[in-house]
């Protein structure tokens, strides 16, 4: 609640309160005997220009989150605004609109592309669906986007079984870019890359960002790589978000424990910086059944007598900074 | 054991050995493994020489394809044949060539002497058998222990892999564990044998950061205890930087760079090598230097049918000149124990 008192202005992506539980359903009829609480009560935004990471372990909801955003699935709660227009209840010619705006790249690029399709024809398939280029356009557009991404336009009429993973993620990137989005959503875009594919891939996403003046919403569980292209991260535990700021604030000064834990985890290729590391006690609990209070203080070494009964809220340490937790209030 | 029986080294390589101290655990000589196929011969592993020393940990560096986890197979006899065969090398473990062993005398080796942690524990864990009867089966296959005293020992394994309520989960199926808790339990397997060496293929690549650490930790905290050597073979730089005492570096089925861990990372010679650190992002670099631009390797790693004649890295490497496009750039020693095949580093320009 507090972070709306603290941003105004119009963001160009607003999620607010968002919630997203799964039926767990058994039995013959199958009642509904619980809920996954995926995404519990989740408000970020992500300015015109921006690029925010959204970081977390697996099972923490950061890819439900981005599901809900691109409408792929129906949030159970909460509102998304996009350009201040609420996209939860809208018709689906504006959902047309929308989806122009809004454009998504997943982690595995052997998934995402149809087999049966020549890459030319992927990448130019937008044009199609959304009608904007004469058909006798498109083959160009289609080259230009291959150049911008860095593939030979010669590749065009080959499938997608003939390119390697890196490739296929750039011919991924080269359809979201295709109707010149505002937002594009990537889930995990690098990390079924090698290492130095990986770094060609961040750095064409960078370059694109510039020249389309492009927004990002960066969901990756690297922290490495997060840090790298986001300017603020927002850091997820269990459905919520525990901590926002901006990256190198982040790095310098994590506040939430599990923060501190995450960042101190990760091996850097350093060998003589030893590190004092957080070792995290147990695992990540069911998000059937989240502990009372704050869900972290199972797990944390600073957990007080009011982490159990209470859920903290989003409190604001200054304007790029933001934390839930008790040990700041 | 059945070590005895085996003929020593012999003649100058004894006094060879006597003179180096000790003679290193596991020694792996101009190692070829071919995958011979329809659309010709496949050199996952070409030519592939180093060590492991006694209660060494080893970190064995590359990416995909780079013939990481067949050099790992290789060392088990674990190679599918046809297509897959050493065609030439020795793999010398405490003395004893490992190539020349009918698969009885592995069998022995394997999971005994040597044990392996795969990547992925649902797939190398048997899902009809509970935790607790996959790590009976050790101790009663290699050590001949009844049942009961079995699952005695079971039960103190998963206790020191850190399992909680051991009593309980060892009459559970992979299915109901989390992904750390099956990598604990493949951990388990592994150490039951008390093996001198331990084959880690990615075993902490599919887990979350923490666990990732958690894993990690236990394993070195373990070897310690044990005097195991470790062959941790990853994609991970930072993990070997952490862990690894010695690093070897890897490109379509070549060695190019060898050397302790704190020169490979802080003045790395081969240009891949160079290559691959700088294309890492940096936790937090950004907050010291400002944010940079990574530096890319340019073009992709060819593929195994396809390979570039001379050095395999030139096409894309920044050094390349006309040698390296027709002659391959053999291993020497730069400094003590520093390696590097690389034409550029040799001819110093």
């Amino acid at each position: 609640m507090s972070e709306e008192l603290i941003f105004h202005g119009e963001h160009l992506l607003d999620v607010q309160r968002l919630k997203k539980f799964f039926p767990i359903k058994k039995g013959v009829f199958r009642r509904t005997v619980g809920w996954v609480q995926a995404v519990d009560g989740v408000s970020l935004h992500v300015d015109k220009g921006e690029t925010l990471g959204l970081v977390g372990e697996s099972g923490c909801g950061k890819s439900t989150t981005g599901k809900c955003i691109l409408r792929l699935l129906e949030p159970t709660e909460g509102d998304i605004l996009l350009e201040g227009k609420n996209i939860s209840a809208i018709n689906p010619s504006e959902m047309k609109q929308f989806r122009r705006k809004v454009q998504a790249v997943f982690q595995d690029p052997y998934s995402s592309l149809n087999p049966r399709m020549s890459v030319g024809n992927i990448v130019g398939e937008p044009f199609k669906v959304h009608d904007i280029h004469p058909s006798s356009d498109i083959r160009e557009r289609v080259a230009d986007l291959f150049k911008k991404v860095g593939l030979r336009p010669e590749y065009m009429s080959r499938y997608p079984h003939e390119f390697s993973g890196g490739q296929r993620q750039r011919i991924g990137i080269a359809r979201s870019i295709a109707l010149r989005p505002d937002l594009i959503i990537f889930d995990e875009p690098v990390s079924a890359l090698d290492v130095s594919i990986q770094a060609q891939v961040i750095n064409l996403l960078d370059d694109l960002k510039q020249e389309f003046k492009l927004s990002y919403l960066f969901i990756a569980h690297d922290l490495s790589v997060v840090e790298h292209v986001s300017d603020r991260i927002a850091v997820m535990y269990l459905g919520k978000i525990v901590e926002v700021a901006k990256d190198t604030e982040l790095y310098s000064n994590p506040l939430h424990p599990y923060t501190r834990a995450l960042l101190s985890a990760i091996p850097i290729p350093e060998p003589k910086q030893k590190k004092k590391r957080i070792i995290l006690q147990g695992e990540v609990p069911s998000p059937i059944n989240p502990p009372s209070g704050c869900r972290f203080h199972p797990r944390c070494s600073e957990a007080m007598k009011i982490c159990k009964h209470e859920e903290p809220i989003m409190s604001a340490i200054d304007h790029h900074h933001q934390v839930s937790c008790f040990l700041y209030r | 054991m059945d070590l005895g029986i085996f003929p020593r080294v012999v003649g100058a390589k004894k006094f060879e050995s006597k003179k180096m101290n000790d003679r290193p655990l596991l020694d792996i000589r101009n190692l070829k493994t071919y995958f011979f196929l329809p659309e010709g011969v496949i050199k996952a592993v070409d030519n592939v020489s180093f060590h492991v020393g006694n209660r060494e940990i080893v970190g064995l560096v590359g990416e995909s394809g780079c013939g990481k986890s067949v050099t790992a197979l290789s060392i088990l006899g674990l190679i599918q044949s046809p297509p897959g065969q050493i065609v030439s090398g020795e793999i010398l473990f405490q003395g004893q060539d490992l190539c020349k062993m009918s698969p009885e005398q592995l069998r022995k080796i394997r999971g005994n002497r040597i044990a392996m942690i795969f990547q992925e524990p649902m797939i190398s864990l048997n899902p009809l058998y509970s935790i607790g009867d996959q790590i009976v089966e050790v101790y009663t296959e290699h050590y001949g222990l009844s049942r009961q005293e079995a699952r005695k020992k079971a039960k103190e394994m998963l206790e020191k892999v850190q399992i909680p309520s051991p009593a309980r989960r060892i009459y559970e199926y992979p299915h109901q564990l989390s992904g750390g808790m099956r990598q604990r339990a493949m951990i388990a397997m592994a150490l039951a044998c008390k093996p001198a060496m331990i084959l880690a293929d990615e075993p902490t690549t599919a887990l979350d950061v923490t666990i990732q650490a958690q894993i990690l930790e236990l394993m070195v905290e373990l070897q310690k205890l044990m005097g195991t050597s470790i062959l941790l073979i990853t994609h991970n730089l930072g993990a070997v930087a952490e862990y690894a005492k010695r690093v070897i570096v890897m490109y379509l089925g070549r060695v190019v760079e060898e050397a302790p861990v704190i020169p490979i990372f802080e003045s790395p010679l081969h240009p891949y090598t160079v290559g691959l650190l700088n294309s890492i992002p940096k936790l937090g670099s950004k907050a010291i230097g400002g944010k940079k631009r990574l530096e890319e390797i340019p073009g992709m790693v060819p593929g195994l049918n396809d390979l570039p004649e001379g050095c395999y890295f030139h096409p894309r490497c920044s050094k390349g000149r006309e040698i390296c496009k027709r002659k391959e750039p053999k291993l020497f020693e730069n400094q003590p124990g520093h390696r590097v095949a690389c034409w550029a580093v040799r001819e110093g320009w």
